[in-house]
Formats: C-alpha cells, structure tokens, sequence
C-alpha cells in the first residue's frame, strides 16, 4: 500500500541533493516574490525560470497537470474581469456582444501569473520531497513533533480509509442494500457507508493512540532522529540567493 | 518481575470491579499465559501491567502492581513505557502510520526516547536478527503480511528493551501461520531473558510456550501453575475455560489419578499414551 | 435450486497478469462446506465471488439459475448471504434491533416478519435483551454476534462465513459450531473460509482446501486430512487431533474427542471393555 503523496523517487539534483528546507524557502520566497513583483515582465520571467527547473527536475509533465487543475479557474477569470472590470475603457477585443477590454485583461493575466509561479513553486517542493522528509527536517528546527506526526500520518491514513470504504460498501451491499441507481438512492447508501466508516476510523485511533503512548511518544526530552541530516554546503549559498533576490524585488516594489 | 497484591480496578461508571483482588508474582524471564472468557479482565490486566489502566482508560484502582521495582499506577506512561511494552490483536492499529519504511518504524520508539543515532542502529540490527524481519526493514510496513507486521509490531516494541512485554491475544486476527510465526517469535524473547505476558484463546500453542498458565474468570484469578497442573483441575469448566484437546483425550482414556499432572502438548501426549500402553499390556 | 451455486472454471485477476483464482470449479450444494488454505490463496476472493460482488474475468458462477455477471449483489443478497470478519465494517444503527432487521428489510421482507425473524436470530446467538441498546455500546465479541445475527434473520438459502472464529472464546467457538451444524440440517448450503483446522474438522462435512488460486483437496475431513500431500501444498496443518492420530500412528481419522476415544482404544488397548 503506497502512502498518499505525489513524492516520486527521482535520480535527479532536485530530488537527491536539494534538502526539504531550502525548497521549502524557495516555495515560501517565489511566492512572495510573485506577489510583490512590479512589473508583468518580472512575474513572466520569474514562471519562465521556474519552468526550467521544473524540466530539470524532470516534472515538468506532473507540473504541468497541476496547473491544469485551475485552468477553469482562470478561464473564467479572465472572461470576467475582461468584460466586467470597473476599470475597463480600451476595448481590446470584441466577439459578437462580448466585448474584453484592456485594463480587465491586464488584471486577469496579473492574477494568473501569481497563481502559476505560485502553484510550480509548490509543484517543485511537493513532487521532489518525501512528507517525512520534510516533516523530519522542520522537526530538527523546532516543530513540535506530534504536529509533524500528524501531518505524516495523514498520508499513510487516507488510502487506508479508502480501503476500509470499499469493504464497507461491500459489506452492505450483501446485505441488500443498493448502492447504484438515482441519486436519491445513493444519498441514501450514504448513511451505511459513513457511520462505519467514521466508528471504525474512530476506534482505530484510539488504538493507535494506546500503541503510541507504549512507544514513548509522550515521552519529556528531545527527540533524536535515525536519519543523519546532510546539507551539501552550496545549499547554503542557494538559499542565500534566494533571499537575497527576494529582498531585490521587495525593494524594487517599495521603490516604483 | 511482576509482582501484583491485591490489584482491583474498576472502569469509570461501573459499579462491578473489572479485576477483584488479583494477587500474584511473575518472576523475570518467566513466560506466563493468561486464558478465560472474554470479559473476564484479561485485557485488562493487560492495561493494568502496562499502565493504561488508569492513567489512559481512568477509573479507580486500588492495590499494588510493581514492575522491576516501579510502582506502576503511580508512574507516568512514559516511564513505564520504558520498562514494559504491549502487543495487541490488530497488526495495523499498531504501525505508527507516519513511517515509510520497517526501519524507520522500529527507530520510532527510540527517536521519542531521544536515543542517540549509533545506539538505535545497534539496536535495530538486534531486534531484527532476533525477530528474522532483517529482510523487510526497506519495505513499507503497510505491505507486510498480518504475521510480518505483527513481528514488526513485536519488534519495535522490543527495540526500547523493556524487561516485561504483555501480549493482548497477538493472533487472533492471523492466519496458522502467522501465528506460528508470532510464537517463534516469544521463543526468541525467552531466550533473551524476556517476560512474557500473553493472552490467547489458542490454549495448545500456550500450553507449548508458556512456564505457567493463569486462568482469570469474573475478574478473579483462578489459578495459576504449570500448564500439566494448571490444566488437571477439575473445576476448569466452571470457569469456562477447557485444557487443551490433547490433555482432554488423555484424561478420558487414561483415567487415573492426575494430581501429579497431565500432559499438554502433543508430544506428551504421544508419549504418554505409550506410556500408557506399555503399562496396560505388560 | 437456488440452494446451488457452481462456479465453472472461474478464473479472476484484480490487475491484469495476476490471476488471484486460477481455473476452479466448485459446486456448493446444501451441506457445510469449509474453505481452507493459507492466506493469499484465493479464499476470500472466491467468496465475493459468491454474491456477485466480484464477477470472474473468465468462466461464470451461477447461483441457483441466476448468473453473477447479470444480477446487482444487492439482488444476489436475496439468496446468498456473507458475514463479514469485522463487525464495524457493517454496524451503522444505533439500536442492536435496527441493525439486524437492516438486511431482512433490504431483501423484501415485511416489518413483521423481519421483526420476527430478528428476535430469532438474536436468541439463536445468545444475545436477547439488548434490543435497544446501541451496538458500539457493547463489547467487540457480542458486536460480532450481532452481525451474525443481522445475516442469519436474513434467512438466505446460503450463508457463508468468512473466519468466524476469530477472537471467540470456547463457548462462541462451540455456538459457532451448533449454529453452523444447524443451518446444515435446516437444508441450507453453509460455507465458512476456516483457519481453525479444529473447528473445520469438528463441524464441517466437506473440506476444500485452496493453494495459489486453485482448489487442491475437495472431500470429506477423513480423507482431506490425511492427505499429507495435499496438506502441504495448501500449507495448512490437519486438526490437533489428526495430529495426534498421525503420532500415534491410528488407521482411522479421529475428528471429534469420541472419535478418538473409540479408534485408539479399537487400535491400542483391544483388551479393554469400552
């Protein structure tokens, strides 16, 4: 059983040799970085460099499907703020009754450019790191480790309930109950699935509480950790030049 | 060593106590089953050994109950829990579920206890050449079979080297041989000087394993001796436990005077019985 | 008829390439069949099968005239019923009662008569008394019984078990056993996936033992266990008192105390009056 997580093992500099904080700072600085940029060159620019190290990492594809996930989302932000933003006078495009002006459209492709370097920042932190990898690497700096198990456990717990589901729906389907056919009935097959699934979920969470609590987790002191944390030195000149062309843009953005 | 005096604890709001006035001594290294009707304490005494009952489950207690010296009602679970470790049924409720590989879900105890890396290697090694798991510590816990988990179970709770591990009916959700599996596994905590503390249904295999057996029924201890004696008294049936099928043919058979003991497992029973024979032809 | 299911040359894979069941045909005819093999030989899969909740990649199961590739499970349920292993899987009522009428609702029968039926089933599994008490309230093993219960008041013309010894004490295994001896010689056709090689012994007349999606053994208890062959390449082991017999060296095949009793002292102690 696989845990749920879109982390995939890759032979690549990204994966093997960035550590989880530096991606995780180059997550949180893009970010602010596509917010505060100035000018839609820079936020362009700033994609297009992403995009590259995207291809590098080889998940470029992956990305890629991500980002697709919003495009709805910014289809029809476009469409919106193009025919219907206050600001709108320079008529730009016009298709039958629907006309799309400058100023919306300018606002749309700001908002989008935002949303993309956002999404391929998370896209390179989330699909080249392990949770536990990363969960581990804010817990040697100070993340309470139960929040940090709670997070992990996440991904081992939800294909996990998704099996139980499955014998659950079976589980009543033999005894006559109908799962398939109009909606209201499906509503109704909702109940038998649920209740089941939420006392079983319940139960063996209290079981593995008690199974914790024997393993220590409880216990008063610092937590030690199997795995040696080793942070190739130019990790540090990379995070360095990360924060430094943040603090590049947010000047540049205090000063126009 | 375990050494419980007059042990009674009740559950929040019930009036009945769930153990009455347990009273008795586990020496270290000794491998004690505990059998009788479900309901009759026996996971609770389980809790008790482990200090669940009552710092996790609440309740009243009165009574002592010493581990190795550690007044366990009194201590916090976090200390206890560095002196004795518990097993239970359900292999899957006992994987910490925030670990991708067997190795590292053994480490898990030993990070908490804030173990310092060359140790918890060693110790890692030991457990898993003890437990025969060397070959799964890069698989996902989560894959292994019911048996295979359990072992990782047993393993990572042996890892803390508690000097006490108590067994809540370790097989009853595994298939024979899972279950053989389980059992070879309390061999290799005998051998290592381990208590052991197990509670099944599956009486011919603790009959097999077991220094002693203890039979519990309404929350009373009932008796508590070698299995040969334990599984000759005649009161057995009240206390709606049965000695294991071998011992029932043979005392049907040879029905003689079996104060001195009756044979429990299949080898003493063959041997026996021939035994038996040679005395009745001869 | 509907008391028949025949699976004909039945072969299933969850993902392609790995066939789980490989070729088996069986005809379950009314009696008590148990299925043995080690896990991951098929045995549950063969049960889903049963009821339609899986249907075969190739070769058909027939429940009485009824194809499974034809019929929703919940129509199957009608005929054929399954108990799960975990009770929690299923238990979603808040009153005991609720829960054990929920099946003989589902199939069609009327309040009245599910009503009766479900005190019935109740009192055939020692549990009367706690109709209105909420399931979770109570402990996992009468939790079990009550989706026992919830399965036999279904009055199915099948009903099939999956492992339902596991966690009982001597007195539910030996209820299990009057239950399932019962349903027997009601005419029913009872099959129970079985780890207990004791329990299988004791209660069942027809042993199918399963190893790597086929069926290996299929025949009395006598002979299933006896075939030392077979045994191992189901990788199970014969019931304690085969064991014995086989130790002793006895010609015939003991499975029950008195069965014993009587063969060894037959084969051992003929002098003696018994």
């Amino acid at each position: 059983m696989q845990q749920l997580s879109l982390y995939i093992e890759k032979e690549t500099f990204i994966h093997q040799k960035v550590d989880p904080i530096t991606k995780l700072t180059y997550f949180i600085a893009v970010t602010i970085m596509a917010f505060l940029m100035p000018v839609l060159a820079g936020a362009i620019i700033l994609f297009l460099l992403q995009l590259l190290l995207l291809l590098w990492a080889r998940e470029l594809r992956r990305a890629g499907k991500l980002m697709l996930g919003i495009l709805i989302v910014l289809i029809s932000l476009f469409i919106i703020q193009g025919m219907f933003h206050p600001d709108n006078q320079v008529l730009l495009w016009q298709l039958g009754p629907l006309r799309f002006y400058q100023e919306g459209l300018m606002v749309a492709t700001t908002i989008t450019l935002r949303m993309l370097n956002m999404i391929s920042a998370g896209a390179l932190l989330i699909l080249t790191t392990s949770p536990n990898h990363l969960m581990e690497a804010c817990e040697r700096r100070g993340m309470s480790p139960k929040l940090g198990y709670i997070i992990t456990s996440i991904f081992q717990m939800i294909p996990i309930m998704l099996r139980n589901a499955a014998v659950i729906q079976q589980a009543q389907e033999s005894r006559g109950m109908n799962v398939k056919g109009n909606l209201w009935r499906r509503f109704q097959a909702l109940i038998p699935l649920i209740v089941p699934l939420i006392l079983s979920s319940l139960y063996s969470i209290r079981e593995r509480a008690i199974a914790l609590e024997v393993r220590a987790f409880s216990a008063k002191g610092k937590k030690s950790f199997l795995h040696e944390e080793k942070i190739l030195p130019a990790m540090y000149l990379i995070r360095l030049f990360i924060i430094c062309s943040l603090a590049g843009v947010t000047i540049w953005r205090v000063c126009t | 060593m375990i050494q419980i005096e007059r042990l009674t604890y009740y559950y929040p709001h019930q009036e009945e106590p769930a153990l009455k006035e347990l009273t008795f001594t586990v020496q270290q290294g000794e491998s004690v089953g505990i059998i009788g009707l479900n309901g009759a304490g026996k996971s609770t005494l389980c809790y008790a050994i482990m200090g669940l009952v009552p710092h996790f489950y609440h309740g009243t207690i009165s009574g002592d109950l010493w581990v190795n010296g550690i007044n366990v009602p009194d201590a916090s679970l976090g200390e206890v829990s560095q002196h004795v470790g518990l097993v239970f049924q359900n292999p899957l409720h006992q994987l910490s579920g925030s670990k991708a590989t067997v190795k590292d879900e053994i480490a898990f105890g030993l990070e908490n206890l804030g173990m310092p890396r060359e140790k918890m290697l060693e110790r890692i090694e030991w457990v898993s050449e003890l437990l025969g798991i060397a070959s799964l510590l890069h698989r996902n816990p989560f894959s292994l079979s019911g048996g295979q988990m359990q072992r990782v179970a047993i393993a990572s709770v042996l890892a803390m080297k508690p000097q006490v591990i108590v067994m809540d009916e370790p097989t009853s959700q595994l298939d024979p041989a899972g279950t053989a599996e389980v059992f070879a596994a309390i061999e290799a905590l005998r051998k290592e000087g381990i208590t052991t503390v197990i509670v099944e249904h599956k009486i011919e295999w603790l009959a097999e394993h077991c220094n002693r057996i203890a039979i519990l029924a309404d929350g009373e201890l009932k008796a508590i001796d070698l299995p040969g004696k334990v599984f000759a008294q005649p009161d057995l049936h009240e206390w709606g436990v049965e000695p294991p099928v071998y011992t029932r043919v043979y005392q049907k058979i040879a029905a003689e005077n079996h104060s001195s003991g009756v044979p429990t497992t299949l080898k003493d029973t063959v041997e026996r019985l021939k035994a038996y024979e040679q005395n009745n032809q001869g | 008829m509907s008391k028949t299911i025949k699976v004909d040359e039945v072969w299933f894979s969850y993902s392609p390439g790995q066939p789980v069941l490989r070729g088996v045909t069986i005809t379950f005819t009314p009696g008590v069949t148990a299925i043995i093999g080690e896990n991951g030989a098929g045995k549950t899969t063969l049960m889903k099968l049963l009821n339609g909740l899986l249907t075969p990649s190739k070769g058909s199961v027939l429940v009485g005239e009824l194809d499974t590739r034809e019929h929703l499970t919940s129509q199957l349920a009608k005929y054929v019923g399954i108990v799960f292993q975990n009770p929690d899987d299923q238990i979603f009522k808040s009153k005991v009662i609720d829960e054990v009428m929920f099946g003989p609702l589902n199939i069609g029968m009327s309040l009245e008569e599910a009503h009766r039926r479900a005190k019935a089933a109740m009192a055939e599994l020692q549990i009367t008394g706690i109709e209105e008490e909420n399931p979770y309230d109570l402990s996992y093993p009468v939790r079990k019984r009550i989706a026992i219960a919830s399965i036999l008041a279904m009055n199915t013309e099948v009903v099939i078990f999956d492992e339902p010894t596991i966690g009982q004490d001597i007195a539910g295994v030996r209820l299990l056993g009057k239950i399932v001896t019962k349903l027997g010689a009601e005419g029913k056709t009872v099959i129970s996936i079985v780890h207990d090689m004791n329990f299988a012994g004791q209660f069942f007349q027809r042993i199918i033992s399963m190893a790597e999606g086929q069926v290996v053994a299929d025949g009395k208890p006598e002979e299933v266990f006896r075939d030392w062959g077979g045994l191992k390449r189901a990788h199970v082991s014969p019931p304690s008192l085969v064991q014995l017999a086989d130790a002793l060296e006895l010609k015939q095949t003991p499975l029950t105390e008195e069965q014993f009793i009587k063969y060894y002292c037959q084969e051992r102690l003929p002098k003696r009056n018994r």
